[in-house]
């Protein structure tokens, strides 16, 4: 399901134009990311959780060239599936 | 890393201001969506948000692998997950947002690091190399490695000989022997390690190290200290095997004191702190040198080396006696030290080592409504105690707090020590185990 196939399905449900849909999605994504990088977690009962985790700096060696080089740390976005939406979807049959 | 978690209201609250719709709609967006992303993933198995990120579901395989707590191997299942991956865009917002705040580093350059920690591994080796012929020459590197054993072999009776020696000396010139007792507060190295420093410090210099490189500074100054103490160690002992063989000499036509000296032993085990008295009233130890043989015979019990009689011969050279005078109190220390740990392990013994139960008193049958707890009650007068027949049938039972009817379950036979009614720590060591199994 890519973005637009969501923005139908959600238009069909709401009863809402595409367009708003797309306004509601734009701006539910904008405050997301102004939350997360204001270091915040948002948690979404049922679902799960968002959260912006710390990756330490790290020494990474060039197979090829056998050059040692540091990775700076960096912050990265991580996604905590929830206990009950794990159980949903753990029973389900092998997609593809 | 989060200091705020936000839930779905919050959310819900930053939606409809930005759009400018009610928050109810905003509500039932988010619901709507949130539920529309569950069923698309079953569905599709994938889920993609402009401008956010992609939801998949990823299938992991089923493995094998082992309950930590029985060791039996069993098989996770297959299994579905969901695996989320954040556009870069979002990456990069949250990076560039977020740098100050959480106070990242500027990057160093690698080469430059390992650099500097490869010369300083040089320097602690050169360090090393130089040090070892400074202290004793040749033989350094040999005592270097035995050094920490050496004391207490060898050490521990020719020391504390010495040290008698020493006071002999001592009880004619009252004076040099205070000057012992300070030097006996300090550390043994240290007089040693003051002639040395003053090399040392030169060496530094030679190697003309940057001012500015407070971090290597740091390790030579550690390395220094250390390798002083090696040093120090190394030279106090060459001494005494020096002593040893010198002292040997003198007392050769000595007759084997050892056997008479151990039932002396055994009469008075205050030694220690007959010792420790010594340097304060040196006249009577003048007229009782059997309380400083004693002490020397002790160390002889614990260490199986020739011991000499206690002689008042004085043909040693003062720098000897009065260095070695110095290590008694180290060891008096380590006596003492090591005689309250063998009492404690005595008594705490019985709870310490593993339990074998090899004789059972009988073997009951589990009735209907029966229960470990009872069974104990009714052998040990504790019902506590039955984590000791659980112990003593743990291969066969797998939950104690159910055990199947008709069951049979052998009653061990207890130490009298282990089940001591009247001892509150028998009781204290058996909930403790109880609450362990009850855990698990």
């Amino acid at each position: 399901m890519n973005n637009k196939e969501l923005q139908t399905a959600l238009a069909a449900k709401l009863e809402m134009s595409t367009s708003e849909v797309d306004l509601f999605l734009q701006s539910t994504v904008d405050a997301m990311v102004d939350q997360l990088k204001a270091n915040k977690t948002i948690n979404i009962q049922g679902f799960g959780s968002f959260e912006v985790r710390k990756k330490e700096e790290r020494v990474t060696v060039n197979p090829l060239t056998k050059v040692r080089s540091m990775v700076p740390s960096k912050l990265s976005l991580a996604f905590k599936t929830s206990t009950v939406y794990k159980d949903k979807i753990k029973d389900l049959p092998r997609h593809e | 890393m989060s200091n705020e978690k936000l839930s779905i209201q919050d959310l819900v609250d930053a939606i409809a201001q930005r759009t400018g719709y009610s928050k109810k709609r905003s509500d039932d967006f988010l619901r709507v969506l949130q539920t529309t992303i569950e069923e698309g993933l079953i569905k599709d198995g994938l889920v993609k948000i402009k401008g956010f990120g992609t939801f998949k579901l990823v299938w992991n395989e089923a493995r094998k692998s082992v309950n930590v707590q029985t060791g039996k191997e069993y098989i996770i299942p297959g299994h579905n997950k969901v695996s989320f991956i954040p556009e870069a865009i979002v990456k990069d917002t949250i990076n560039e947002s977020s740098t100050p705040v959480s106070g990242v580093k500027p990057p160093i350059n690698p080469l430059e690091k390992l650099n500097e920690q490869a010369e300083e591994i040089k320097i602690i080796i050169s360090e090393l190399k130089d040090l070892v012929p400074d202290a004793e020459g040749t033989n350094g590197s040999i005592d270097l490695i035995e050094a920490p054993a050496m004391p207490l072999e060898k050490g521990d009776d020719l020391v504390a000989e010495e040290a008698k020696k020493a006071e002999v000396i001592t009880e004619t010139k009252p004076i040099e022997k205070k000057e012992d007792n300070k030097e006996a507060k300090t550390p043994v190295v240290a007089p040693v390690a003051e002639t040395q420093a003053a090399s040392e410090p030169q060496k530094t210099h030679e190697r003309d190290l940057p001012v500015k490189k407070k971090k290597r500074v740091w390790i030579l100054a550690i390395v220094i200290v250390f390798a002083l103490l090696v040093a120090g160690g190394v030279y106090v002992e060459f001494q005494n095997v020096q002593f040893f063989f010198t002292h040997l000499m003198d007392d050769y036509d000595a007759p084997h004191p050892t056997k008479k000296a151990q039932p002396i032993v055994a009469k008075q085990p205050v030694l220690v702190t007959a010792r420790k008295q010594l340097p304060a009233k040196d006249t009577v130890k003048a007229v009782q040198p059997k309380q400083q043989s004693k002490a020397v015979e002790k160390k002889a019990v614990q260490t199986p080396v020739v011991t000499t009689k206690p002689q008042p011969k004085v043909d040693n050279t003062k720098s000897n006696t009065k260095k070695v005078a110095t290590e008694p109190k180290i060891e008096q220390k380590t006596v003492q030290k090591a005689e309250p740990k063998a009492q404690k392990s005595n008594k705490t013994s019985i709870f310490d080592k593993p339990r074998v139960y090899k004789t059972f008193i009988c073997i009951e049958t589990i009735e209907k409504g029966s229960h470990l707890t009872l069974i104990a009650q009714k052998y040990y007068g504790y019902k506590t105690f039955w984590v000791y027949i659980y112990e003593a049938n743990k291969d066969k039972i797998s939950n104690p707090e159910s055990l199947p009817v008709g069951f049979k379950v052998k009653v061990p036979k207890l130490d009298a020590e282990l089940i001591d009614l009247k001892n509150p720590t028998c009781k204290k060591y058996a909930q403790e185990l109880e609450a362990k199994y009850v855990q698990k």
